[in-house]
């Protein structure tokens, strides 16, 4: 439980003992099991956030500064001027394990000034040499010579810059010239998950398990689409709407609840975008055209990894599912449905050659799963539940009318008339909460 | 005491590491550069921007493909290999084969490599960007391209070639190195 969980409690202490609601003696097995509440000190914060800001800044600026490339030294010197900012930023870094190691704030400004000299050192060292524009290895060496820097000051935003380093890197390789393979990408990962287990065990709740938290699942979010090789036409949509059900299935998991919790929200949002656009005929036509998204040859291990992930994360899902379902059923059945009914509908699409069956399978499941919560939500009171409903079925029909060759006259009055539902309902359910 | 210690024998490490990559990078190019061979080859520049290099003077060589020996043929993707040279008579690089193994003798480079249409191999040279300062790397351009308009401008740079690596050594405009050429015509101004 974080410092304001638990200062909340200990406020509401005192007037429980005086209801009788708890006795002395249980109070104070409350406080014993959750020990101090460390205050939460705003200037703390702040300061953390300014040199974070600040070191990047800085980094940012020496680079710019070295890069303005100085002609009138001699190669030699122009290499001294490149280690510099690297050597100082070290010695900074070796005062503050000395000196300041329990200092979220120089802990985590350094980490970022020594990670913006290291880069500046290996660019320098490139123009001196007039070395050609290698980015992928070049992302490379940074990130793997930043990464230790992460463990040693157990710098958060270090992490963080770790994962943007690696999804450029894989960016670069797969849609760069790079001689790289992007199968890279998990074992770069692997490298920081254990910062991110740490966080999580030290306080689940914590700012820190809850900036990675959102971190990786944007990562993965996006570094799923960048690895993967794309030579059987429409995996994606089953990998990812399985990568999405995962999320929402971890989500129960996860201390933080509604708009707090990344899981929920990534996980909800995505499989909502991921209908959305397998309600249209284009995903579909490739992949009953048998059509490869790129000419040439695939690598060998990248189709490997495709065809696994297309295997193992539905597994992981239904797995998942299986242990959760003892909770809540209609929570497990929403987050199964769509990749359950993108794999047959892959399956339909890949042998039959056909892709009505599967729009016609994806606009039915947004509608009917959108009418489902919906109920669900009125049912339970739940308005955000109720909400999500309303907003599958509302983008479902405005898509459907951007679609369909309509008048004008006729969408104009379709949205007015969704937007009409949108309000009367929202108003009922709050009245319906005011009540209750 | 001891956890600050062992973070610190770490962090040491760390540093060395650090160092030495940068150090290593530089060291491999300055033995190139000391104990290369001299080559010339013709260059059309332009200038584009690095966002962490700074500016850079871009090189076009017009002599990236070669008709490839009968029956050898390169697959399509890129792939790691070797350029062979040779100089001509005036020492300018004359491209002898393309091969995959790195060749026992004489002058080569590692170079990203590809077969194209009708027995050609494509190269990528792995020189193709001269740095120079932000102001003066468009004047650089700009003076290339007055002396092409007078006819007279020929551009070249000079790479030095040793155990399959080759360093830039200097950019020449009318063999003139570049920045000579510039303190000579402070008037070629970059523009707009």
């Amino acid at each position: 439980m974080n410092g304001h969980h638990l200062r909340w409690l200990y406020g509401e202490l005192p007037g429980l003992l005086d209801a009788g609601v708890l006795t002395p003696d249980a109070a104070a097995r409350l406080r014993a099991h959750y020990g101090e509440a460390k205050p939460v000190s705003r200037s703390g914060i702040a300061l953390v956030m300014f040199a974070t800001l600040g070191a990047a800044l800085i980094g940012s600026g020496v680079i710019l500064v070295i890069a303005h490339n100085w002609d009138m030294f001699s190669r030699p010197v122009r290499v001294a001027i490149a280690l510099a900012p690297l050597l100082v930023g070290q010695g900074i870094g070796a005062w503050v394990l000395l000196r300041r190691a329990h200092s979220v704030a120089w802990c985590e400004g350094v980490t970022l000034f020594i990670g913006a000299g290291i880069g500046a050192s290996i660019a320098i060292v490139g123009q001196v040499y007039h070395l050609p524009a290698n980015l992928s290895a070049f992302y490379l060496t940074w990130i793997l010579l930043f990464i230790p820097l992460v463990y040693l000051f157990n710098s958060t935003t270090g992490a963080i810059f770790y994962l943007v380093g690696v999804l450029v890197w894989a960016g670069n390789v797969q849609f760069g010239l790079s001689t790289h393979s992007v199968l890279g990408f998990w074992p770069l990962t692997l490298l920081i998950l254990p910062h991110a287990f740490f966080a999580w065990r030290a306080n689940p709740g914590g700012v820190r398990a809850n900036l990675l938290a959102r971190a990786l699942v944007l990562y993965f979010t996006i570094g799923i689409g960048l690895v993967l090789e794309r030579a059987q036409p429409g995996l994606w949509m089953v990998i990812y709407t399985a990568y999405f059900a995962i999320l929402l299935l971890l989500a129960p998991a996860w201390p933080a609840r509604g708009v707090r919790n990344p899981f929920l929200w990534f996980g909800c949002g995505g499989l909502l975008i991921i209908a959305l656009i397998l309600s249209f005929d284009s995903p579909w036509r490739d992949l009953v055209r048998d059509r490869a998204y790129r000419d040439g040859a695939f690598a060998t291990w990248a189709v490997l990894q495709d065809n696994l992930l297309g295997v193992l994360a539905p597994a992981l899902a239904l797995l998942l599912a299986w242990r959760n379902c003892a909770r809540d059923w209609i929570y497990n059945a929403f987050a199964l449905a769509l990749p359950a009914l993108t794999v047959v509908a892959f399956a339909v699409a890949l042998f039959t050659q056909t892709d009505v069956l599967p729009i016609v399978l994806m606009n039915l499941y947004l509608f009917v799963s959108g009418v489902g919560l919906l109920y669900t939500g009125f049912q339970r009171g739940a308005l955000a539940m109720a909400n999500y409903g309303l907003l599958s079925i509302a983008l479902l029909a405005v898509f459907r009318f951007f679609d369909a060759d309509l008048p004008i006259l006729f969408r104009g009055l379709a949205f007015i008339l969704v937007g009409v539902f949108f309000l009367v309902t929202n108003l009922y359910l709050v009245r319906r909460e005011a009540r209750a | 005491m001891k956890t600050v210690s062992f973070k610190l024998g770490c962090f040491a490490l760390v540093v060395l590491v650090q160092i030495l990559v940068p150090l290593q990078m530089t060291q491999t190019r300055e033995k190139v550069l000391q104990r290369g061979t001299l080559y010339k080859f013709r260059a059309n520049p332009v200038d584009p921007y690095d966002a962490y290099r700074g500016r850079y003077v871009s090189l076009g060589f017009g002599t990236e493909s070669i008709e490839h020996p009968k029956g050898v043929q390169l697959p399509t993707t890129r792939q790691e290999g070797y350029v062979v040279v040779r100089p001509d008579d005036a020492g300018f690089a004359v491209v002898e084969d393309v091969v995959l193994q790195r060749p026992s003798s004489g002058d080569y480079f590692k170079a990203r490599v590809y077969g194209g249409r009708d027995q050609q191999v494509w190269m990528e040279y792995p020189f193709t960007r001269f740095y120079m300062e932000e102001d003066a790397a468009p004047r650089a351009e700009q003076a290339y391209r007055q002396g092409r308009r007078d006819n007279r401008a020929e551009a070249y740079i000079t790479v030095r070639i040793h155990a399959g690596q080759a360093v830039i050594e200097d950019l020449f405009v009318d063999d003139i190195p570049i920045h000579e050429y510039l303190r000579q015509n402070p008037d070629s101004r970059a523009q707009p």
